[in-house]
């Protein structure tokens, strides 16, 4: 088996919400949104690891947390074998350099008034690399090169609204890159990206990857470029992983109903189909995570329900090797 | 934050702010005060505003006369101040005796009479007993000589002595004595001594009527005075005679009931109006953005405390606070400007929180945070940058609230006593019911003075709101 890079163990994140001042006096307990709720997972050096759900499903908050953005309410996180849960300034600052992160949004990760310079720069300041502005520049270019803006240069004293969105994120993955880290979360990087565009920036975090040996944390919603860009994937609803598989085997083979409607719903391209508009077969909105269903949280949307489904939580268990599902269906068998 | 972030919402700011015509309207108002602010000491007295309430340093100037220009608009040519300098000197040696001779010339072409004669000298007197003896007469354009008085210098010390000839006794007595040759004898008879006025005497035609207000014409042509001052020591020096004719007109602005010259006043007010202003504008929203920004940074529990804090602060009403205070404690300046700026600082922090919370939300702040970012680096390198524009709108729109303050404080007679300000003005115009005197000079140029930095600070302002909404809005 692969050495493990992150070890994810009963991840939780519960955020707080106010107590309005009625229910504060009657006693009421202190209600939280459910982000994430008991999340285990390992990420192998090297791979891809997909975290895929619909929005809302807790798939960022997991990326935040193990990138420190987020304090976990419960649950460890190990990276090489240490917890870093629990770091000091020094060694916070030590796993910075070796964590990085790309957002989704690469009109919001860059701030305006940064030149691509300063952009590039600040990680180098803020971790003390380079001594002289020429050190870091050399540093600035390589790591621009890297991510084939070229001729680097010419990038350099530009404005973020003077770069196409394409461009932006490659800025993005520069200043990620530009650390060295062995591992990098992608929140989403090229959904907010053009078609023609997110193949390149995909093939471009798949070439760096060889290039440096990184391993990926990629969320997404979008399971075809989960499938394309991904070694493993794991489908999160509402906070937990419903279920976990090769690439291949989850798209080919899915288990978990709701897994079975997210592929259902990927629009294929053919001529033949240009007039249909496929509906996911199940029903309803996603619950909020502030009041999750007792039981499967799945059933109340579930087409395949049945009697303990509303009363007992599915374990998650491997069906095949490597393939792991949390359903009754699978349970009871 | 850097110098080159600065510059940069700076220029930014320039280039939206050149299209806005009230807003350059403003700054040429402004321009136009803070020049007049700079340049004080040379514009007026450098002294002025030091000796603002040093009565007797105004001794020279008339009293409450209106301005010089008022001239152009009124028939009636009234006589400006003049300050008349020695066309001849000589000096004569009479054994012990020495007699000085200065001769003044006179140009009168007025239709109304000056207030007062005065003669200012410095006499170096080595005897007190044996004071110098002034002999004054005059020449009139038609060839009649009067002897307007004789009387002794002070004896004592050394300096520019000031001699009120106008009010002498001797002096009066003399000019009724001349006018009553010409008067019509039952006129002069009945006149009441009190309401002769012996300057008119002076610049009258020497025929009927000299004596009375209505009768008298004005005398136009030049008028040679002549003073012999006679020493009784060879010792004794005089030196620096000069003539002051007190005008019933007085330079830009007039002067008000204590001589003080309103010109002077005003343009030393200008700065004190102006660095009280923009001091307070600039330190209240410098307060109230490091609050804001820190509030809104580490958020939580500390950002509930801390503005509740801000909202106490907010809440207290500032000007009776002040007038408490001041009452028993006259301020300087700086504490007037310091009280105000500590009570009102809670409004820039309330927007700057705000505007904090969304900025700290930004992904690229998050960014920054991933890559080991520390508080100070997040506020300064990527919350303030963004905050600035707004702290120039902010600055702006606060000072007219602070010369007002200032101005009212001043008003009341609870400013800063050792400078001279707008406020002081109107609160001294007010005490001598200036308004109700007619005397306008006094009490229109400072308030329009309040008025004007108001307006050019509004403008400014306005300008700048149309800029920062939408425009300019980066968050």
């Amino acid at each position: 088996m692969a050495e493990v890079v992150v070890k994810v163990e009963n991840l939780k994140k519960y955020f707080p919400l106010r107590r309005s001042v009625v229910e504060f006096l009657k006693g009421a307990p202190p209600r939280s949104v459910k982000a994430v709720d008991d999340v285990s997972f390992e990420i192998h050096k090297g791979e891809v690891f997909a975290l895929a759900g619909e929005s809302g499903c807790g798939k960022t908050t997991t990326g935040r947390l193990i990138v420190k953005l987020l304090e976990p309410t419960s649950g460890k996180i190990y990276f090489n074998g240490t917890d870093i849960t629990t770091l000091s300034r020094e060694e916070e600052r030590e796993y910075r350099k070796k964590v990085q992160i790309i957002f989704q949004d690469p009109y919001g990760s860059l701030n305006p008034r940064f030149r691509v310079y300063n952009v590039l720069e600040e990680p180098l300041i803020l971790q003390g690399i380079g001594d002289t502005r020429s050190e870091r520049e050399e540093l600035i270019i390589r790591a621009l090169e890297s991510v084939r803006m070229v001729p680097p240069e010419e990038f350099l004293g530009r404005f973020p609204h003077q770069l196409s969105g394409g461009q932006r994120q490659r800025v993005a993955i520069a200043r990620a890159l530009i650390l060295n880290p062995e591992f990098i979360v992608a929140d989403e990087p090229v959904s907010m990206l053009d078609l023609s565009i997110r193949a390149e920036i995909l093939n471009l975090m798949e070439d760096v990857k060889k290039r440096f040996g990184l391993t990926y944390l990629y969320i997404t919603h979008d399971l075809s470029t989960a499938r394309y860009f991904s070694d493993r994937i794991a489908i999160m609803y509402l906070g937990k992983i419903v279920e976990l598989a090769d690439s291949d085997t989850l798209v080919e083979n899915p288990l978990h109903p709701y897994t079975k409607a997210l592929i259902a719903a990927v629009p294929e391209p053919e001529p033949s189909m240009k007039d249909v508009i496929k509906e996911i077969p199940i029903k309803g909105e996603v619950p909020s995570a502030a009041n999750v269903p007792p039981g499967c949280r799945f059933h109340p949307r579930c087409p395949y329900r049945f009697e303990p489904c509303d009363k007992e939580e599915p374990p998650f268990i491997e069906v095949e090797p490597g393939h792991w599902v949390a359903c009754h269906l699978y349970s009871k068998r | 934050m850097r110098w080159e972030d600065f510059k940069a919402s700076l220029s930014d700011f320039w280039f939206e702010f050149r299209r806005e015509k009230s807003g350059i309207v403003g700054m040429v108002i402004l321009i136009f005060f803070i020049v007049l602010a700079v340049f004080a000491p040379y514009i007026a007295p450098a002294d002025a505003s030091a000796h603002w309430r040093d009565v007797p340093y105004w001794q020279n100037l008339p009293r409450a006369v209106p301005p010089a220009w008022t001239n152009v608009f009124s028939t009636k040519k009234k006589p400006p101040h003049l300050i008349l300098q020695p066309a001849s000197t000589d000096v004569r040696q009479m054994g012990q005796i020495t007699e000085n001779t200065f001769v003044f010339e006179y140009d009168f072409t007025y239709d109304d009479y000056p207030t007062d004669l005065m003669l200012l000298i410095s006499a170096n007197v080595t005897d007190p007993a044996k004071p110098p003896t002034l002999v004054l007469t005059v020449t009139r354009p038609d060839g009649t000589t009067v002897d307007l008085v004789s009387t002794k210098l002070a004896g004592s010390g050394v300096g520019e002595q000031r001699l009120l000839i106008s009010s002498l006794k001797d002096f009066k007595a003399r000019l009724v004595g001349f006018a009553r040759e010409y008067e019509n004898p039952e006129v002069a008879s009945t006149l009441e001594y009190q309401l002769i006025d012996p300057m008119r005497i002076l610049f009258s035609e020497a025929k009927e009527g000299i004596m009375t207000a209505k009768g008298a014409v004005p005398l136009k042509g030049k008028y040679v005075f002549t003073a012999k001052v006679y020493t009784f020591n060879p010792a004794d020096e005089i030196s620096e005679p000069k003539l002051v004719m007190a005008g019933k007109v007085y330079g830009l602005l007039g002067t008000d009931t204590l001589r003080r010259d309103l010109f002077s006043g005003l343009v030393w007010g200008t700065r004190v109006s102006l660095a009280v202003g923009i001091v307070s504008s600039v330190l209240t929203t410098l307060i109230g953005v490091v609050y804001g920004v820190a509030s809104a940074y580490f958020g939580g529990w500390t950002d509930e405390a801390m503005q509740r804090v801000a909202e106490i602060v907010a809440s207290i009403p500032v000007l009776p606070l002040l007038i408490i205070i001041f009452e028993f404690y006259k301020p300087t300046i700086w504490p007037v400007i310091i009280l105000m700026t500590l009570f009102s600082w809670p409004g820039t922090n309330k927007v700057v929180r705000s505007m904090g919370f969304q900025l700290k939300e930004m992904q690229y702040v998050e960014a920054a945070r991933a890559l080991g970012a520390g508080g100070r680096w997040i506020i300064l390198r990527h919350m303030m940058p963004q905050i600035l524009p707004y702290v120039f709108a902010s600055i702006a729109l606060g000072v007219p609230g602070y010369v007002l303050l200032e101005a009212g404080l001043s008003f009341l007679g609870l400013g800063d006593v050792s400078r001279v300000t707008w406020g002081q003005i109107l609160h001294d115009a007010q005490g001598s019911a200036a308004a109700l005197n007619g005397m306008w000079w006094w009490v229109v140029p400072p308030g329009l003075a309040i008025a004007m930095l108001g307006l050019s600070f509004a403008l400014l302002g306005s300008a700048l709101n149309k800029i920062l909404s939408p425009k300019m809005r980066t968050l």
